[in-house]
């Protein structure tokens, strides 16, 4: 018997080959907590598979974590889906995965949290980028499945609501996994379209499965892209989606969003013609005021002249008196004269002692006068 | 001169009439203009008035409309 010498190539390739026709290690679930975890920069994962008492070596490729919706870390539960295999360099075994889903909680449920933080810490769901949502859209986009009762909701409360609205109804697959690149083109059609003043995205209610689409992180910064401020209105009350926080407002339903997006017609209407009728009493009552201040000037006008006139009537009444009181003729009526000497009437006799006896002088009164003699003058006639 | 300064000018009047330093026939001239100015607030009231009604009617006939509209 000859001894046989392999290369240590030729074990490996070998070992590898009795691995690779192994039916069980083609394709093969694992549960194990992953240590040494390491993403490489060409995309691929290297890590250690454990458990208590036993590891593996695993890598995944960039063409499969690329599909994986969360980011695996040392320290976490994992189910891995993969086949064993050599790599022939090293001769180690090792477990190629092929997928990757955390195990206890739902794979869905931490990719939420995971996308909800690094969005959040983006800063996408802050309110600084919310965007107002206008009071009087002319025209509303409504984003959601052609075929689900979502679409009659919306479109019968905003008829109710408000005809004069335009409605554009853009259809969408909302659930499978097409779901979300359809989500993200009628965002982006809507959007240069350009038209919709508000856009409704929504879908009724389903499984948080069904409601995936709304949390993916490509619909996520759609949402955030988007010109137009997004309704969004995803499920019943209860269900939150990633999309609900991004968009600029969240409708409990789409019911809901529909009363955001349309205005009451009826109400608007009511309460402008309430405005009007206020304006109206308040300019009334201010034409009044100033009616009244006018009347109110006027009269005070006429008030302050009728009392000047009034005045200067007493002031001339006044001033009669005292004309009166120093008028020669109140003199004479007293029993007064004037003396003035007859051959020289120009200036009257105002003292005894212009008076000398024999002189002649006139004596006048109101209504005459008097030649009269002087016989003696003097200071005890 | 606004509504305002016609009101203003009214109230500078009426203190100068009432004021004995006024020379009377200032006080005359002055009241003669200030009926003047009362008549001129008076007339402008009234035409803001018209005004106003022509406008109340306009926007009653564009909210009937729009409820036909809608």
């Amino acid at each position: 018997m000859t001894k046989t010498i392999f290369t240590v190539a030729q074990v490996n390739r070998y070992v590898k080959k009795a691995l690779d026709t192994d039916a069980l290690l083609a394709g093969l679930f694992v549960e194990g907590e992953i240590s040494n975890f390491n993403a490489h920069s060409s995309g691929h994962f290297y890590f250690t598979l454990k458990d208590a008492g036993a590891a593996i070596p695993a890598v995944m490729f960039a063409s499969h974590t690329e599909v994986i919706n969360f980011v695996p870390k040392s320290g976490m539960k994992v189910i891995a889906f993969g086949r064993v295999s050599v790599y022939e360099k090293t001769g180690q075994y090792q477990l190629y995965v092929e997928f990757l889903e955390p195990a206890g909680i739902g794979g869905l449920q931490l990719a939420f949290a995971q996308l909800k933080e690094k969005l959040e810490a983006e800063g996408l769901f802050s309110r600084e980028r919310k965007r107002e949502i206008p009071r009087f859209a002319k025209t509303v986009a409504v984003i959601t499945s052609p075929t689900g009762a979502a679409v009659q909701d919306i479109l019968k409360i905003i008829r109710e609501r408000n005809r004069a609205v335009k409605i554009i109804v853009a259809p969408a697959i909302v659930q499978g996994e097409h779901a979300a690149p359809d989500i993200v083109r009628a965002l982006s059609e809507v959007n240069s379209h350009g038209e919709a003043d508000v856009i409704i995205l929504g879908r009724g209610g389903g499984s948080v499965e069904d409601l995936r689409a709304f949390n993916e992180e490509s619909v996520a910064r759609a949402i955030g892209a988007s010109k137009i401020p997004v309704i969004s209105a995803v499920g019943h009350e209860t269900d939150f989606t990633i999309a609900d926080f991004v968009a600029d407002l969240r409708a409990p339903t789409p019911t809901a969003a529909a009363q955001i997006a349309a205005f009451d017609h009826a109400a608007v209407s009511a309460h402008l013609r309430e405005l009007q009728a206020d304006l109206m009493h308040a300019l009334a009552e201010k034409l009044r005021e100033n009616f009244d201040t006018t009347k109110f000037l006027l009269a005070n006008l006429t008030r302050a002249i009728t009392e000047r006139l009034a005045d200067n009537r007493k002031t001339l009444a006044h001033r009669e008196i005292l004309l009166e009181k120093v008028s020669p003729y109140a003199v004479f009526k007293r029993g007064f004269a004037l003396v003035r000497l007859a051959r020289n009437e120009e200036n009257a006799i105002s003292s005894v002692k212009q008076l000398s006896p024999g002189q002649t002088v006139k004596i006048t009164y109101a209504d005459g006068a008097a030649i009269a003699k002087i016989i003696s003058a003097g200071e005890d006639v | 001169m606004t509504f305002e300064e016609k009101l203003n000018r009214l109230e500078e009047i009426i203190e100068r009439v009432e004021n004995a330093q006024t020379p009377l026939e200032e006080a005359i001239s002055l009241y003669k203009d200030g009926v003047k100015i009362a008549g001129e607030c008076g007339e402008n009231l009234r035409g803001y008035e018209n005004e106003i009604l022509l406008l109340k009617k306009e926007a009653d006939e564009l909210i009937l409309e729009s409820q036909v509209f809608s």
